[in-house]
C-alpha cells in the first residue's frame, strides 16, 4: 500500500460522513416526514439490512481482487430454501445453518471455478448468476410462498427492546466482525495482499487460491444471512427475489471506497456509504421523487465514485487525454 | 409591550445594523422572547392541526411501474375522480417490475400518513407487510388490476370476474381462428396473481363450454411484461412449436409484441397473437390484418373507480362490508363480494375500425 493512500482513505470516509449529514438535512427540508426516529430505522432497515449484508460478503471478495454478482441469486436460493424448510416445519435452528451451508458452497463452487481454471470471475459469477436464479426458480415451482412461521420472520421483522431494528443491529454487528477480521487479524492482511498483487503475496507464503476461495465462501454465507432477513421484511419468497438489488450493492461497496480492482478499502467505508445511500433513498422516497431519478442518482454516484477512486482528478484525465491526442499520428 | 422598547428596536433597525447587546436588551425589555418562541410554537402547532382538518384527502397511486400508457391512462381517471370528490392524488413509483422498488415506494408513503393507497401490486404476498401498516395508521388501501393477500387491504377493483376476461380471450381468440387450435398462454412471471386466475379460468371455460373446445393449449411462457423479451418468446416458440396456432396472452405488452413477431416472421394468417392490449399499440396490426380482434377495459374507469371508492370508503360515505353497493358515476352500481372484490366488469371488443376506446364495442 502507498504511503499516500491511508491519509486519502481517510478523507473520503470524512467526506462520506459530511455527505450523510447534508442528506439528512436535505431531507428533513424537502420532507416534514422524515425527521423521526422510527421513521429513519424502519427505512434504513428496509433499505440498508438485506443489501449491507450483501455488500460486506461483497467486500470480502472485492477486496481479494475478484468480484460475485451472483451474490443476489444465491440469495433468492436461501429465500426458496426457507420456504422448503418451512413447510418440512423444520425447527428455525436448523433451518438456519442448513441454509448457509448451501449458500456457503453456492459462493464456494463460484471460488473455485474462479481459481482452479483460472477464469475471469465476472464472467464465471455472471454465468452462476444465471444458474442460481434458475435453480430457485426450479425448487420453487409456480407461485410465492408466504406462511412462513413467525421465528423465521423475527430477524427482520422485529426490533430489540422494541427500539432498533434486529436486522440493523445485525448488520452492525457483522460490520464490527468484518472490520476485525479484515483490519485486524493476519486473515486480513492476506485478503488485502491477494488483492495488491497475488504474485508477490503468493511468493512471500501466502495461500492465495485458498484466501480467494475464501472470500467467495464469506460472499455465500452473507448472501444466505440476507437471505434471513429478507423474508423477515417481505414475510415471503419468490425465485426472482432481489433481481435488481445488484446495482444499490455495487455502489455500496465502491462509493464505500473500496478499490473495485482489489487490495484496497476499508469496512467502516463502507458501512458509512451504505448510511449515506439509505438516507438518499429515505430523502428521495418521502419526497416522492420518480423512480427513474432514483435510479439515476444511485447510477451517478457509482460512477463518480469510481472515478474519484481510480485518483481521476480533472488534471490527470485532462493529461491522459492529451496524451492520448499526442500519441495519435 | 413597551412603546419605548419598539421605538428603540426601530431606531436601531433603521441604522442599519443592530448590536448582540442591543438585540437583548431590545427583546428582553419588550419582553418578546417568550411570546414569541411560545407563539411560533403554538402557531405551528395550529397550523398543523388546521392543515389535518382542512386539507383534502391525500391519495397515493402506485402503478405496476412508471411510464406505462394503462398506468398513466388509470392515473388520469384517478385524478379525475380526485377532482370530483376533493382529493389530492399523489403518483409515484419505480422505473421497472422491480418487486422490492415497489415495497420501498410504499415504505416512504407510510410515514406520509396517506388517506388512501390505489395500488396494482407486482406481489401477492410482499407488499402485505408494509401496507398492514399503513392501514393499521388509518389507511384505506385500494388494490387495482393484481391483487395482494386480503390482509393488506380493503378492497380489489377487479377489472371483470376471472370467467368473464377469459370469455373475452376466447371469444377474441376464435374471432382470429374460427376453427381454434394449439394456444401458447403467455404471462409475465409464474407469480403474479390474475395472470395465475386468467389461467385457470381459460382452462375451467373451455373444460365447461364446447364452444371453446376447439383451442387446445399447450404450454406457458413468461415474457416479464417487457416487449423484447415477448418478442424474442414469440419468436422461438413459433420455432419450437411449428404448429401453434394462436398466442394468447393477458399482458398488454406482449400481446403487440407477439403480433410484431408474427408479423416479422411472415407468419401473418396462419399464426395470432390476442388476448389483451392497449388500442395504441395495435391498431397497426388490426390494419394489417395480422390481428383481427383482442379485448380490454378502460384503464381510465379502472383507476377512476379504485381512486372513487378508496375515497368514499376513507370518508366513511360507503362501508367497505360484502354486500355493499357502491354508485359510481359513468360506470354504473357495483357490488363489493365476499372475498372484498368489486368488479369494473366492461368488456371492450377492439376490431379494424373500432380501434379505440370510443369506438370499441362492449362484449354482449
Amino acid at each position: 500500500m502507498t504511503a499516500a493512500a491511508a491519509p486519502r482513505a481517510f478523507v473520503w470516509e470524512l467526506t462520506l460522513a459530511v455527505l450523510i449529514l447534508l442528506a439528512a438535512i436535505w431531507a428533513s427540508l424537502t420532507s416534514p416526514f422524515y425527521l423521526s426516529f422510527d421513521q429513519i430505522t424502519f427505512s434504513l432497515q428496509q433499505s440498508v439490512a438485506v443489501v449491507g449484508l450483501i455488500a460486506l460478503g461483497l467486500v470480502a471478495v472485492v477486496v481479494v481482487g475478484e468480484i460475485d454478482i451472483s451474490l443476489p441469486a444465491i440469495l433468492a436460493l436461501g429465500n426458496i430454501l426457507f420456504m422448503h424448510l418451512a413447510v418440512m416445519n423444520c425447527p428455525i435452528w436448523l433451518a438456519v445453518p442448513l441454509v448457509l451451508v448451501v449458500c456457503a458452497l453456492a459462493g464456494l463452487f463460484n471460488g473455485l471455478l474462479v481459481v482452479a481454471f483460472g477464469l475471469p470471475s465476472l464472467a464465471v459469477t455472471l454465468g452462476a448468476m444465471g444458474a442460481y436464479r434458475a435453480l430457485a426458480l426450479l425448487l420453487a415451482g409456480q407461485e410465492g410462498f408466504a406462511d412462513f412461521p413467525a421465528d423465521y420472520l423475527w430477524l427482520g421483522s422485529s426490533s430489540v427492546a422494541d427500539v432498533l431494528p434486529a436486522s440493523l443491529v445485525l448488520v452492525a454487528l457483522a460490520a464490527l466482525l468484518f472490520g476485525f477480521v479484515m483490519h485486524g487479524t493476519v486473515l486480513g492482511r492476506c485478503f488485502f495482499a491477494c488483492g495488491l498483487n497475488a504474485r508477490a503475496a503468493r511468493l512471500s507464503g501466502v495461500r492465495v487460491r485458498l484466501v480467494k476461495t475464501t472470500a467467495f465462501t464469506i460472499g455465500g454465507v452473507m448472501a444466505g444471512l440476507a437471505s434471513l432477513v429478507y423474508i423477515g421484511q417481505f414475510q415471503s419468497a419468490r425465485a426472482d427475489n432481489a433481481s435488481d438489488i445488484l446495482l444499490f450493492v455495487v455502489t455500496a461497496v465502491v462509493l464505500g471506497g473500496v478499490d473495485i480492482f482489489g487490495g484496497r478499502g476499508n469496512v467502516v467505508g463502507v458501512l458509512l456509504s451504505l448510511l449515506l445511500l439509505g438516507t438518499l433513498k429515505n430523502g428521495m422516497g418521502l419526497a416522492n421523487v420518480a423512480g427513474s431519478v432514483q435510479t439515476l442518482v444511485i447510477g451517478t454516484l457509482l460512477i463518480v465514485s469510481v472515478l474519484i477512486a481510480q485518483g481521476g482528478s480533472w488534471t490527470g484525465a485532462f493529461r491522459r487525454l492529451r496524451i492520448r491526442a499526442a500519441s495519435k499520428p | 409591550m413597551h412603546h419605548k422598547d419598539i421605538h428603540d428596536l426601530a431606531v436601531a433597525l433603521d441604522r442599519g445594523g443592530i448590536s448582540r447587546r442591543g438585540w437583548l436588551q431590545a427583546m428582553l425589555g419588550s419582553g418578546l422572547s417568550l411570546p414569541v418562541i411560545g407563539g411560533l410554537l403554538a402557531d405551528t402547532g395550529v397550523m398543523l392541526g388546521r392543515a389535518d382538518a382542512a386539507t383534502p384527502l391525500r391519495v397515493f397511486n402506485v402503478p405496476k411501474f412508471t411510464g406505462f400508457v394503462f398506468f398513466e391512462l388509470a392515473r388520469a381517471g384517478g385524478e379525475q375522480a380526485c377532482k370530483e370528490l376533493g382529493a389530492q392524488q399523489t403518483y409515484v413509483g419505480t422505473t421497472t417490475a422491480d418487486v422490492e422498488g415497489q415495497v420501498s415506494v410504499l415504505q416512504n408513503i407510510v410515514p406520509q400518513k396517506p388517506d388512501a393507497i390505489v395500488l396494482a401490486a407486482l406481489d401477492l404476498n410482499a407488499p402485505v407487510p408494509t401496507l398492514k401498516q399503513a392501514r393499521q395508521r388509518g389507511a384505506v388501501v385500494i388494490t387495482f388490476d393484481s391483487d395482494v393477500a386480503e390482509a393488506g387491504r380493503d378492497l380489489f377493483i377487479n377489472m371483470a370476474p376471472f370467467e368473464v376476461q377469459a370469455r373475452a380471450m376466447l371469444e377474441s381468440a376464435l374471432a382470429n381462428a374460427p376453427e381454434g387450435g394449439k394456444a401458447i398462454w403467455i404471462a409475465p412471471t409464474p407469480t403474479v396473481a390474475n395472470f395465475i386466475s386468467q389461467k385457470k379460468a381459460l382452462d375451467a371455460l373451455i373444460a365447461k363450454d364446447p364452444k371453446y373446445q376447439s383451442i387446445q393449449f399447450i404450454d406457458t411462457l413468461y415474457a416479464n411484461d417487457d416487449p423484447d423479451k415477448s418478442y424474442s418468446v414469440g419468436t422461438s416458440a413459433m420455432q419450437a412449436h411449428p404448429d401453434v396456432r394462436l398466442f394468447i396472452s393477458g399482458s398488454g405488452i406482449s400481446t403487440p409484441a407477439i403480433n410484431k413477431a408474427i408479423q416479422d416472421t411472415g407468419k401473418s394468417g396462419q399464426v395470432f397473437a390476442t388476448g389483451f392490449a392497449l388500442p395504441s399499440t395495435m391498431k397497426t396490426y388490426l390494419d394489417s390484418g395480422t390481428c383481427k380482434q383482442y379485448a380490454l377495459w378502460s384503464p381510465y374507469k379502472f383507476g377512476y373507480m379504485a381512486t372513487y371508492c378508496g375515497i368514499l370508503i376513507k370518508s366513511g360515505k360507503v362501508a367497505k362490508t360484502p354486500g355493499t353497493e357502491i354508485d359510481i358515476p359513468t360506470i354504473g352500481k357495483r357490488t363489493i363480494e365476499d372475498t372484498g372484490i368489486a368488479n369494473l366488469n366492461s368488456m371492450l371488443f377492439f376490431t379494424k375500425g373500432h380501434d379505440d376506446f370510443e369506438s370499441a364495442r362492449p362484449m354482449g
